[in-house]
């Protein structure tokens, strides 16, 4: 029969005499980051390169610190990049719905900007003075005189020539009309009835001649206002000019060299022109550009939409955008409610977090970006395009049929990082075909490094630097040593050290907290151990509350005794942060029967496929084992008692061997002992997680009840290197009072248990009678005896009927 | 017209006298400043061109319009309707413009002819006159002076009297006009610098009127600006 663990093997300490040091304010702090050599050797590849599809994708779980390195790695290589361009959006004077992207050199995009507002700030001011200045006025005047002048020429020869024929030409409500006259005077109705037919013939001959010059005068006085328009529409167009050209020359005269802002402002000089009129009238309505507040004002077609601004950048942009929307990514137009409708010019287009990268890093999690509608698309679309093309969902959709803008596409070039976990990295390998080909560099950041004097050391820089930046208390060594045994505890392997920097950081925080409660000014070991034990104790109802439905007896788990069929098996139960350990009964029944094991659990699909599968292997062991020569006659049933919740894993297959073992063989199981394990189709005891946990819950129990000096556990070799337990656990083995075995086969767990020699086989198979395996070989072959007769005595009913 | 028998005349109305024809924007706008500055009543009356109506009684007479030119018969009836009409334009006009501006308003019946109205002997009233152009060639509203037009120099002091009180200090603002006086020596010498100065506004006595019958239609036909009339 196997020994029991040594309570040394129970607990790797930290050796003090390794670290070299009496407060971590002697120590330098460690600035590299700890243990990722490979994660970060992959993550300067992937930044470095410059090929299509090397995006990164950064792996591992919450709180290693990916953010951070990212950082660290990004920043030093964005400030060697060159700053990028600014990017802004004009519009386009042939097609105002698509607005044009201008790319234009660093810090010109502000420059454009604000030298556009005042263009036009200027001009009114200059255009409407150059409209209100003499020369102006007098050369308008000039062409109204001309005209005048040939009106009233005009009409005067009519007029004279009316006088002439005796006829008066005079102004009506709309018009003229041709009235006789006599002496000067029109004549009445009397004084016409008064002429004879002669003269009044006479007088509408004289009439209908001076209407008809009349009509004459007055097509060509309609023509003639053509030509004024004409002129005085030339006239404006020149002195508009003159003040543009000026205002215009002056701007450009800043970006000699710039072809896009030439283009553009050659095209804003034309429309300015063209709309010279309606600019006047407003410069006279208004007389100051109206405020930032009105966003959509008549002279929005010549300001510069300032898109991207990298004026004070001072290398490539590293952005990381923490709310990943479709929007939010690749930009938006936004709209603005007027009298009931809904109003958008380009100067209301926003940026996304792709525009703000260009030319640089984006940072973003793979949870939230796959969370938001579209925007995983989106950012898909921008990478394989490489550009940016600011579209609504109801565009891209087709759901919208109204008239919208449609913004130039940017080309894109920029660097994709995302964050996130292993799990989701692997179901997007698998469903996402697009997904390899952009994101083609995998960057893993393990969990723990191996724990050694040298790794143990720095880990204690690690923690040095952790103090120092969050202003904490300095650590004492003791603290700092029991932090190391807390990181192994955390990587469930007294062999290895977790690198969860933020579970580190929360433990340090909150032994700080106590430290300063008790007036310390170092952190010491105390503190660390308070801090552990508080946080486990606010989590730690529902622990209680179960382990007192134990101790009550409404759960039923038996401490001391013997009983066949029942073993003590060990569960670990997960919620929100908290994890811990206790013991659930495992019974098993034997009869006659076809040589099916049957899994209650998993009858009632209670029962997960790792559990049954664990079911289905030792029942292969018991057919290996027992069933080589005849067939195995047995039924059995397995069960987890007061189980009403899911169970999954294979944790628990050798407890519920043993306990069919004893079922079968009728030999009583050690309830003072519990046990946890995994076996294979040979019979090998195998590792499981949890097994700290595990052990300390059967713990509780028993000492809760008094420690009986014979209370243990049974646990795989193969987690020895596992433990960290805790301190009263450790104590209670060293003084004998409680007892932890590693079994490597599944006979060493039966003879513990059981108290009975396990037996080997001989060359024939048969064991001895008086073991384990020798009683169970007894027992099923009576069962296959039984069953023989069973069926012969069948056989003869039937053939006798 | 006004008419001052003494220096400290108190206008009682302004005038504002329309021929046939839609109000000059800027007439409008000058009776109306003018009503509320001296507290007046503004008096819109349209005037009668009795030559016209005549000359509408008479048989198959046509009228030419404008723009475009399309004829159509003129007669008795359809020039009073077409005068009774434009009264109703100006009552509509003056009912949502004068309130506005704080004046007290009438609309009276139309007057026989312009030339009556300019030489009836009414105190306490200040004439205004203005004529909408036809051909409206398009040029920029003047800015330049308003003229004074007087033969004698006691016209001359009684009309600065009247500018002072009306235009002066206490009522001064931006749309206040700078007035030059013109010595009136016959239309012949006096039509051509007033075309030259080009004037946003002119005031004259009643009296050249009486000397010079065509004299208003002239400066209302050239200058396009509103006209003062002052006895």
């Amino acid at each position: 029969m196997i020994d029991a663990l040594d309570s040394r093997q129970l607990y790797n300490a930290c050796d003090l005499d390794g670290l070299d040091f009496q407060t971590t304010a002697e120590l330098e702090s460690l600035d590299e980051i700890l243990g990722q050599a490979r994660a970060l050797g992959a993550l300067k590849f992937g930044v470095g390169i410059r090929h299509e599809g090397y995006n990164v994708y950064v792996m591992g779980s919450p709180g290693l610190g990916k953010h951070e390195a990212v950082r660290r790695v990004l920043d030093q290589h964005a400030v060697e990049a060159p700053p990028p361009p600014d990017w802004c959006y004009v519009n386009n004077f042939a097609l105002p719905h698509k607005p044009r992207a201008l790319r234009l050199p660093r810090g010109k995009g502000g420059e454009l900007q604000r030298d556009m507002r005042n263009l036009i700030r200027n001009l009114l001011v200059r255009l409407p003075a150059a409209f209100e200045g003499d020369e102006y006025r007098v050369r308008a005047q000039e062409i109204k005189d001309d005209f005048k002048a040939r009106e009233e020429q005009a009409m005067n020869a009519v007029g004279e020539h009316a006088r002439a024929l005796n006829v008066m030409l005079m102004r009506t409500p709309v018009g003229y009309t041709i009235a006789p006259m006599k002496d000067g005077e029109v004549l009445g109705p009397e004084d016409f009835d008064k002429l004879s037919d002669t003269e009044k013939h006479e007088l509408e001959q004289h009439s209908s001649t001076v209407r008809d010059e009349l009509r004459a005068a007055m097509e060509q006085i309609a023509s003639w206002q053509r030509d004024h328009e004409q002129r005085v529409q030339a006239l404006d167009e020149d002195v508009t000019r003159a003040v543009v050209d000026m205002l215009i020359n002056e701007t450009n005269g800043r970006y000699r060299g710039i072809e896009e802002i030439g283009e553009f402002l050659d095209e804003v000089r034309k429309d300015i022109v063209e709309n010279s009129g309606e600019i006047r009238r407003f410069a006279a309505e208004n007389k100051a550009l109206p405020d930032a507040s009105q966003r959509l004002t008549p002279f929005n077609r010549y300001f510069v939409n300032l898109l991207v601004d990298n004026s004070q950048a001072q290398g490539a942009p590293v952005v990381h955008e923490d709310h990943p929307t479709y929007q939010n990514l690749v930009g938006r137009i936004e709209h603005l409610a007027q009298l009931g409708t809904l109003l958008t010019d380009f100067t209301l287009i926003k940026s996304g977090a792709l525009h703000r990268a260009n030319g640089g890093y984006l940072v973003l999690d793979a949870r939230k970006i796959l969370q938001h509608a579209y925007a995983w698309d989106g950012l898909k679309r921008a990478l394989r395009a490489h550009e940016v093309r600011i579209q609504s969902l109801e565009q891209m959709l087709s759901l919208g049929s109204t008239i919208s803008l449609e913004p130039e596409p940017i080309a894109l070039d920029v660097k994709v990082l995302l964050v996130g976990d292993r799990l989701l990295y692997y179901l997007l390998s698998q469903y996402d075909p697009e997904f390899p080909l952009l994101f083609k560099v995998q960057t893993d950041f393990s969990e723990d490094i191996e724990r050694s004097a040298d790794s143990s050391a720095l880990y204690a820089r690690l923690i040095a630097a952790v103090q120092r930046r969050e202003r904490l208390a300095p650590l004492a060594r003791g603290a700092v040593a029991r932090l190391i045994e807390h990181a192994a505890r955390r990587a469930d392997d007294g062999e290895k050290l977790s690198l969860h920097m933020e579970s580190l950081l929360d433990v340090m925080r909150e032994s700080d907290y106590w430290a300063r409660q008790a007036q310390r000014r170092t952190i010491e070991a105390g503190d660390v151990d308070r801090a552990i034990d508080e946080r486990i104790h606010r989590g730690d109802q529902f622990r209680e509350r179960v382990n007192e439905s134990i101790l009550r007896n409404i759960r039923l788990i038996q401490t001391d005794g013997s009983v066949v069929g029942q073993v003590n098996g060990l569960a670990v139960t997960e919620i929100g942060a908290n994890r811990f350990g206790h013991p659930s009964r495992i019974t098993a029944t034997a009869r006659l029967g076809a040589g099916k094991v049957v899994d209650i659990e998993r009858e009632v699909e209670l029962g997960g496929a790792i559990h049954s599968k664990g079911v289905m292997i030792l029942s292969a062991f018991l057919a290996s084992r027992f069933a080589r020569t005849e067939p195995l006659s047995l039924s059995a049933s397995l069960v987890f008692e007061q189980s009403y919740g899911g169970v999954e894993g294979d944790s628990a297959s050798v407890a519920e061997l043993c306990a069919l073992l004893s079922a079968l063989t009728g030999l009583g199981l050690r309830q003072d002992l519990a046990i946890t394990g995994s076996v294979n189709q040979l019979g090998a005891v195998q590792a499981i997680g949890g097994v700290n946990e595990k052990i300390e819950g059967f713990f509780d129990i028993c000492a809760a009840r008094g420690l009986t000096g014979k209370q243990g556990v049974l646990i795989p070799e193969a987690n020895v290197k596992h433990l960290m337990l805790r301190r009263d656990v450790v104590e209670a083995v060293a003084a004998g009072r409680f007892s932890v075995y590693a079994v490597g086969e599944v006979d060493q767990a039966l003879e513990l248990l059981t108290g009975v020699p396990a037996g080997v086989a001989d060359a024939d198979g048969s064991y001895p009678d008086d073991t384990v395996n020798g009683r169970a070989q007894q027992r099923l072959r009576e069962f296959s005896r039984l069953r023989r007769a069973f069926d012969h005595a069948e056989d003869d009913d039937d053939a006798h009927h | 017209m006004t008419r001052i028998t003494e220096p400290a005349e108190v206008v009682r109305r302004v005038v504002l006298a329309l021929e046939a024809a839609p109000p000059d924007p800027a007439t409008l706008e000058l009776a109306l400043g003018l009503a509320r500055r001296l507290d007046a009543e503004l008096a819109g009356t349209l005037v009668a061109d009795e030559a016209l109506l005549r000359a509408a009684s008479l048989p198959r007479m046509t009228e030419l319009s404008a723009h475009p030119a399309l004829e159509r018969s003129l007669d008795r009836s359809a020039l009073s309707r077409s005068l009774r009409l434009q009264a109703e334009r100006l009552r509509e006009l003056l009912a949502r413009r004068a309130p506005a501006a704080g004046v007290r308003w009438s609309v009276s019946g139309t007057q026989p002819s312009l030339a009556d109205l300019v030489t009836a002997p009414v105190a306490g009233e200040l004439l205004v006159l203005g004529r909408v152009q036809r051909a409206p060639w398009r040029g920029e509203p003047s800015h330049a002076p308003a003229v004074l037009l007087y033969r004698e120099g006691a016209q001359r002091l009684r009309a600065q009297a009247m500018i002072e009180r009306v235009f002066g200090a206490a009522a001064a603002g931006p749309a206040s006009p700078v007035w030059e006086c013109l010595p009136f020596a016959g239309s012949a010498q006096a039509l051509p610098a007033l075309r030259r100065r080009r004037p946003r506004l002119v005031m004259l006595p009643a009296d050249l009127l009486v000397q010079d019958r065509g004299l208003l239609a002239r400066l209302l036909e050239d200058l396009e600006c509103p006209v003062m009339l002052q006895r």
